[in-house]
């Protein structure tokens, strides 16, 4: 486009405008003296460089500043006070500042009129600073500092240490004069490692062989055993899924497309735990796995892995898209960065962050990095394989379309056959009425044999011809009138009727043959002369199988022409329509209706010589270059000129229309020609259209075939069967994550997207990679940004993890924030130790499971469960770990225990997830469905993170709605029946033998004296009649619902 | 209010004070909410708590008209709608979410009511009556005419799904009085669009969710909360059961040392619900109301719903909402007076519930709120119906602190956008939590490196409607 229509939009003296002239003194002296010190008074301290927090983003300590605005837009607009933010806060009406009231008319006058001399304003311009953050002193904060591998303290109890891990705690625990409580017994050591390695208890068996094992080396070889289960990745799996804020769905209703395979990534998720993959790569793998190289060929783990972002949050964009999108990003940001580095750069989207090195333009770096990126389902098979499905598809829809075809035609086809019979249909409604006024409701099967009529199309003629349609129909109005009084059925009404539906019979006859030209409307024979605003001429319904419909219309001394699309009766959606080639014919010759332009038009703009899109005009892929392009529902209306007998034209359902995905398959319109404005509803179209009572709905077509027409639908439907059962099944997707267009982001001010500042390169943070980081240039810069967050000289993303580790085995973590390594993050307990951890784990190549070990066989965490005064005084919440923590199992590991105790859990592995509201699913409870819309009622009962947002820590509450599931759920009680069964069943001996396997099945030991007594007295009672309940299953509820079960020392 | 994450085993109160450390170096509040996080004893996080200053209000009821009721032809009468009908002047010219076309008026009447001479429309002709308690704010507006972002902002203050209900804000705040139920209740009729996430916890405890009752068939004392019903124990049977698991509980306990606060709290949580099964199905059981009291309210689902919100906040319950109905059946695209219809079923329970409410001297304690997510377009869609309207809309707020009899803030000419005291739903949230005495902008929840609030960063308390 060239540059004269924009500047002949400007106002003129925009044009060529001089500058505005440097201010005059009396200007100035008028800012200096009436506005300068309001703005000090009254506005500084909220809107200067001096303010504690700038509000709104607005500043108005320099001119410029001011001129720029914040938020909302320009504070001061010079010579325009109507644009003006500045007075319309002055004056309340939107904003009111200050907001401690408002300021005397005076200066709000003053105010106007500064604006209006142009807000001359001397002030030295002040560089808009983008930071004022000082990365020298921030680095130095404990978790920026690089990981220093220390050597263990020293310490005085030497006896105690077991491990390197033990000196770090000890030396803390001397330091503070904390001594540690005794070891766990070997019964409670066996419990705990099992929930902790596989969240499941030991078996009878298990327990004892521990016990029995005196060898030094029995706790290892138990911890060993447990790594080894195939369990342990369902249990620390899921922890990882917290923090992938995993789930299978979106929060809202509308247009949510369900994340069918998203199991895919719980399973990866699952199976990396227990084949121990390195934590290096199982981060490079969740960010950046489609730039890598798959382990094997045939493998697809490395598109599953990005599950972590191809299941993130989708937010509804129907309004507002820019806003949801950037909200989409920073779901990503925040995952990523609380989730791998324990840092909160979200905090950072609006302005720089409070308390940590993050600027704002850091977060757009990273946001610009996921905006270069899309979501995407990505298939897990070859080229190949995908092409076959593909082909397979295909083949199916054509078969189905050629049925498609069949029934369109035959529709139509059926109901014209049957119109030679709407007498006899109208005179058994007629009698069927009659008899049904009388209490008769048999009759509709006799008269409907009697005449070969079908009962289904009698059915809607007595609907069609019912009374309470009276007025409905023009063309009936007669039959109605005259019929009303026939309510008996003798010689003279039969006759009435017989003549009254004759006529209307008659009437179809002959608009259907004025629709096929077949009739010479001044013939006398053929009935009446046209009856005016009924049409000249109607198509058949025109649709995606029959795209087209030769129009040919008499319009003989009419003096104007209407031409009508209606939406073929099933709404209007995909509807575009044709004129093609119109004209009118007489005796002088031909004249095009294209040169003819309509008088008026109702509907949608028509358009000339292309169809209602403006693109060439394409039918049935046959494209025109004449003809009206138009969207049903239209009218297009026309003055004739004298001395044309013909109407002629093509009515054409458009392409742009039926190709269109969702209803370009259901586009149906009709065309109309008539001479006058229509008075009615076309006859042909109510009783031969879609909902007629000559009309045959698909699912009945059917049985109104016969012989060769009959076969040949069974040899069409038979072929669409073969087609499906051919065609390959969907190959499986997983929902992942690729490569979009490459580009920086611009920081938005204040987080508004409609307001940009500066670029943002897409790179690493600057307090982690030094200023003079270099820029992303490879794609989205995703593969960078995996590797540089794997790097092991970021000193964050192995202490984040060894962390989240420690955290699952004690109950907290050294740095009690597992996601918040920041300032308002707590600060470690211990941190040499901390580092002392991480900086072994990537020794050891990164391996979780050497960690646990690690872990495991330190005296710290085999301490017991007890307390001890003396510690607690000095350090009640333990965090110094004097002692074990006593911990409640989670839902899953609680669930899973309760089915397997009873003897019900189902171990199979992976697929797709299960529902837990079925009080029969037996699965363990990390293949439950996670939904983002609507939280499984147990999940969330029992401190289950809501999956809209990752997730470090679960919190803990107990309060009494939990515990009517324990009393009263149905599976609770399907629990208790099993456990109950399964006493009788393994338990042949007394009562005390059966409360005996109890106990050991639930908690791994031996009831006591007392214990046993209890049961025995309880189990002695007779049930109450009422009671549903065995006593032998009310006691195995108390076993199951008990603390001891949830509790673990 | 700071919130700390939970940890196992400790009652931080006590053993601060066997430490020696004064309550002062913390903060009483301080501690008091910490002890609630870790859901140490269950009447701990549900206690109620300290509110910031001297309430106005201690209950809410929440009558949402889910869909979006059109302002201008219920409670903000706009006479140059008839004048320029069918026109659409400069003014009348906003954008919404589709196409619309000329100015609509009102197929509804006008006229004045109470003491006060408020208009209201003949759709609510009940309500009118008892206008001179009721405050109407006609300046309400919202940030995006779609219903989804906008119901979450009315219920979360924010357009996407990751944030708190008021609901769940107000219990983490100030707790609720009656253990015996859950404390923030949603009655609906099926579900409304968006469904859980408009009263989720989010990133608050899960403690502090909202309870969905769906009352679609009835209130049915025993389905409206799960579990509630022992259907396969005698009552008797059930005691004797709990008393061998308490005892049971009690021997673990003592094996242990006899001391944890964890233990104890699930042994007496386990009491609670006991007892939760009759009483949550005592308050439910509307039957239990006299026959003039149920014909005041009628019959209906919104009837039923308005009843057990009376019952509810007579127990002690902190906040109840109740949704018109399942989906979104305030969205009259295609003809506007299709409201009559909705209006007829709520009109005479929301009059029934002010009177009733009044009588029993709750009124003064308990607010209402009525309401859609946004309101309609004074032009014309589809011929006789009316777009979502973001740019103005009306509200209105009874009992509880609130003016009655009085109009606040207003439309334009034609009542598409607030001009005139503008009220924006953060504003609306600032006002509700100061009239339930907590300060917005200091009820926080440190989450995720920031503190957290309903309001955001946003929020006027309107005082002028308040009494």
């Amino acid at each position: 486009m060239s540059l004269v229509p924009v500047l002949a939009l400007c106002p003129s003296w925009a044009i060529g405008d001089e500058p505005k002239p440097p201010a005059t003194a009396e200007e100035i002296e008028f800012f200096e003296t009436r506005i300068r010190p309001v703005l000090v008074e009254h506005c500084d301290q909220c809107h200067s460089g001096t303010a504690k927090n700038i509000q709104g983003g607005l500043r108005l300590d320099s001119k410029a500043a001011a001129q720029t605005g914040g938020d909302s837009g320009p504070a001061v607009v010079p010579g325009n006070v109507g644009e003006s933010l500045l007075i319309d806060a002055l004056k309340y009406d939107g904003f009111e500042m200050p907001p401690k009231g408002k300021l005397p008319e005076s200066v709000i006058e003053d105010f106007t009129r500064w604006i209006e001399m142009g807000a001359p304003d001397p002030r030295v311009e002040t560089e808009v600073v983008e930071t004022t953050i000082d990365f020298d002193e921030a680095v130095r904060f404990w978790s920026f500092q690089p990981i220093a591998a220390t050597d263990p303290p020293v310490v005085e109890n030497k006896d105690w240490p077991t491990s390197q891990i033990d000196l770090f705690t000890l030396a803390k625990m001397e330091q503070l004069g904390l001594s540690p409580v005794d070891q766990a017994s070997k019964h409670a050591l066996i419990r705990r490692a099992t929930f902790d390695l596989i969240g499941l208890p030991p078996t009878p068996e298990e327990v004892a062989h521990f016990l029995n094992d005196d060898s030094t080396s029995a706790f290892e070889t138990v911890v060993n055993r447990l790594l080894e289960s195939e369990h342990y990745g369902e249990r620390w799996g899921r922890y990882w899924l917290d923090v992938a804020r995993y789930s299978e769905d979106q929060a809202h209703t509308f247009a949510v497309r369900a994340n069918t395979n998203g199991y895919r990534y719980r399973d990866w998720v699952i199976q990396s735990f227990n084949n121990d993959l390195p934590y290096n790569d199982f981060v490079r793998l969740q960010i950046a796995g489609d730039l890598m190289e798959p382990s094997s060929e045939g493998n697809y783990d490395h598109l599953i892995a990005l599950g972590f972002f191809g299941l993130g949050a989708q937010y509804y964009k129907n309004s507002d898209k820019a806003k949801a999108m950037a909200d989409e990003l920073d779901d990503r940001v925040d995952t990523l960065t609380r989730g791998f580095l324990g840092l909160t750069v979200s905090c950072a989207r609006c302005h720089d962050h409070k308390f940590d090195p993050i600027p704002t333009q850091d977060y757009y770096s990273l946001a610009g990095i996921f905006s270069s990126s899309r979501l995407h389902n990505a298939p897990l098979c070859t080229q190949e394989e995908i092409s076959r499905y593909n082909e397979g598809q295909n083949v199916i829809k054509q078969a189905e379309n050629e049925v498609k075809q069949f029934y369109a035609d035959a529709k139509v086809a059926v109901a014209e056959t049957r119109v030679h019979q709407i007498a006899d249909y109208m005179e058994a409604a007629w009698r069927i009425r009659i008899a049904e006024t009388a209490g008769n409701k048999e009759v509709k099967k006799e008269l409907a044999e009697a005449k070969s009529l079908s009962e289904f199309l009698l059915s809607r003629w007595v609907n069609f011809l019912d009374p309470k349609q009276q007025g409905k129909v023009a063309a009936l109005k007669e039959w109605h009138e005259r019929t009303a009084k026939a309510v008996e059925v003798n010689e003279e009404s039969i006759a009435l009727v017989q003549l009254l539906a004759q006529q209307f019979q008659d009437r179809v006859n002959r608009e259907i043959r004025i629709r096929d030209g077949l009739i010479d409307p001044s013939s006398s024979d053929d009935g009446p002369l046209h009856t005016p605003g009924s049409p000249r001429f109607a198509t058949p319904i025109v649709t995606k199988a029959r795209p087209t419909a030769t129009i040919r219309a008499d319009i003989r001394g009419a003096k104007e022409l209407y031409l009508i699309v209606s939406d073929g009766g099933n709404g209007q959606s995909c509807d575009h329509a044709d004129w093609i080639s119109p004209k009118l014919i007489g005796d002088q010759g031909e004249l095009k209706l294209t040169e003819l332009r309509w008088r008026k038009h109702e509907g949608v703009e028509p358009k000339l010589n292309t169809n209602y899109t403006g693109k060439t005009i394409r039918v049935g892929g046959k494209e025109y270059s004449e003809g009206i392009g138009v969207h049903a529902s239209s009218t297009l209306i026309f003055d004739l000129p004298e001395g044309y007998d013909y109407f002629e034209a093509v009515g054409g359902l458009d392409n742009s229309g039926t190709d269109q995905n969702g209803c370009g398959d259901q586009a149906s319109v009709q065309f109309y020609v008539y001479t006058e404005k229509p008075v009615n509803e076309p006859i042909l179209n109510l009783v031969l259209g879609k909902d007629g009572p000559l009309a045959v709905p698909d699912n009945e077509l059917e049985a109104f075939l016969e012989g060769p027409e009959k076969e040949r639908l069974i040899t069409l439907k038979d072929t669409v069967e073969r087609a499906k059962k051919a065609a390959p099944p969907m190959y499986a997707i997983a929902h992942s994550y690729t490569e979009g267009k490459p580009a920086d982001m611009k920081v938005f001010i204040r987080g508004n997207p409609a307001r940009q500042r500066e670029v943002a390169p897409r790179r690493f943070l600057r307090v982690l990679a030094g200023e003079e980081r270099s820029p992303y240039t490879s794609g989205s810069g995703r593969l960078e940004l995996a590797n540089a967050i794997a790097h092991p000289d970021n000193p964050l993303t192995a202490r984040v993890m060894v962390n989240r580790i420690w955290q699952h085995h004690f109950g907290r973590g050294i740095v009690g924030t597992p996601s918040n390594f920041g300032k308002l993050g707590d600060a470690p307990t211990h941190p040499a130790l901390l580092d002392f951890l991480a900086s072994k784990f990537m020794e050891q190549g990164w391996s979780i499971k050497k960690l646990h070990r690690d872990i495991m066989l330190s005296s710290t965490y085999r301490l017991a469960a007890e307390s001890d005064s003396q510690n607690t005084e000095l350090d009640a919440d333990n965090r110094y770990l004097w002692r074990a923590n006593r911990r409640r199992l989670d839902i899953e590991a609680w669930r899973d225990t309760l089915l397997d105790v009873s003897g019900q859990l189902d171990r199979t592995m992976g697929g797709v997830s299960t529902q837990l509201n079925d009080s029969n699913n037996l699965r363990r409870t990390v293949y439950a469905k996670i939904s983002r819309h609507e939280l499984d009622s147990l999940l969330r009962l029992f401190d289950f993170p809501d999956p809209n947002i990752t997730s470090a820590t679960r919190t803990e509450t107990t309060v009494p709605q939990q515990q009517l599931f324990v009393l009263n759920s149905a599976f609770m009680i399907n629990q208790s029946k099993a456990f109950a069964k399964r006493l009788h069943e393994e338990a042949t001996g007394d009562d005390s033998s059966k409360i005996g396997r109890a106990f050991e099945l639930a908690y791994g030991r031996s009831p006591t004296d007392a214990e046993l007594a209890l049961g025995l007295e309880y189990l002695s009672v007779e049930k109450a009649p009422d009671d549903k309940l065995t006593r032998w299953e009310s006691y195995a509820q108390v076993i199951l619902g008990s603390n001891e079960l949830i509790y673990i020392d | 209010m700071k919130f700390i994450q939970p940890h196992p085993q400790l009652n931080r109160r006590e053993s601060l004070q066997r430490m020696g450390i004064g309550l002062g170096t913390l903060g009483l509040a301080g501690i008091l909410a910490q002890d609630a996080a870790q859901g140490a004893s269950p009447q701990g996080v549900l206690d109620p708590k300290p509110a910031h200053f001297a309430p106005r209000a201690k209950h809410i009821i929440h009558l949402f008209m889910n869909g979006g009721p059109s302002q201008v032809d219920t409670f903000d009468p706009k006479p140059a709608l008839e004048k320029y009908n069918g026109e659409r002047p400069p003014g009348a010219e906003l954008k919404t979410e589709r196409r619309t076309g000329g100015l609509l008026m009102s197929p509804f009447k006008f006229r004045r009511y109470g003491e006060s001479g408020l208009e209201v429309s003949d759709l609510f002709p009940k309500v009118g009556e008892c206008i001179d308690d009721i405050c109407v704010i006609r300046s309400m507006h919202t940030n995006i005419p779609n219903h989804e972002p906008s119901l979450l902002m009315m219920n979360s203050g924010e357009t996407q799904p990751t944030r708190p209900a008021m609901g769940s804000w107000l219990l983490y705040g100030l707790g609720t009085e009656n253990q015996n139920l859950p404390g923030f209740v949603v009655l609906c009729p099926g579900k409304p669009v968006v469904g859980p996430q408009l009263w989720s916890n989010s990133f608050l405890p899960g403690v502090f969710q909202g309870t969905h009752i769906n009352h679609a068939k009835d209130v049915d004392p025993k389905k409206v909360i799960e579990h509630i019903n022992n259907t396969h124990l005698t009552k008797s049977a059930q005691r004797q059961q709990l008393d061998l698991l308490t005892k049971m509980n009690q021997i673990h306990l003592e094996q242990r040392g006899g001391q944890d606060h964890r233990l104890d709290a699930r042994i007496e949580s386990l009491e609670m619900a006991f007892r939760m099964q009759a009483e949550a199905q005592d308050v439910f059981d509307l039957g239990k109301e006299t026959k003039e009291i149920r014909e005041a309210y009628g019959t209906g689902q919104f009837a039923n719903g308005c009843l057990a919100a009376r019952r509810l906040v007579e127990s002690g319950v902190r906040m109840v909402q109740v949704y018109y109905g399942n989906g979104q059946p305030w969205d009259d695209h295609g003809n506007i007076k299709s409201h009559a219809d909705k209006a007829k079923n709520v009109d005479q329970p929301i009059a029934a519930l002010i009177k009733d409410l009044k009588q029993r001297d709750l009124l003064k304690d308990t607010l209402i709120i009525w309401g859609g997510e946004f309101g309609r377009t004074p032009v014309a869609e589809n011929g006789n119906g009316r777009d979502h309207n973001h740019h103005g809309f009306s509200m209105w707020l009874a009992g509880g602190g609130i003016k009655g009899g009085m109009a606040y803030g207003s439309t334009d000419e034609f009542g598409f956008a607030a001009v005139e005291n503008k009220v924006h739903v953060h504003d609306l949230h600032a006002t509700i939590l100061h009239l339930m005495g907590l300060d917005h902008e200091k009820l926080t929840y440190r989450y995720s490196g920031r503190d957290f609030r309903l309001t955001d960063v946003h929020g006027r308390v309107v005082q002028e409607v308040i009494a």
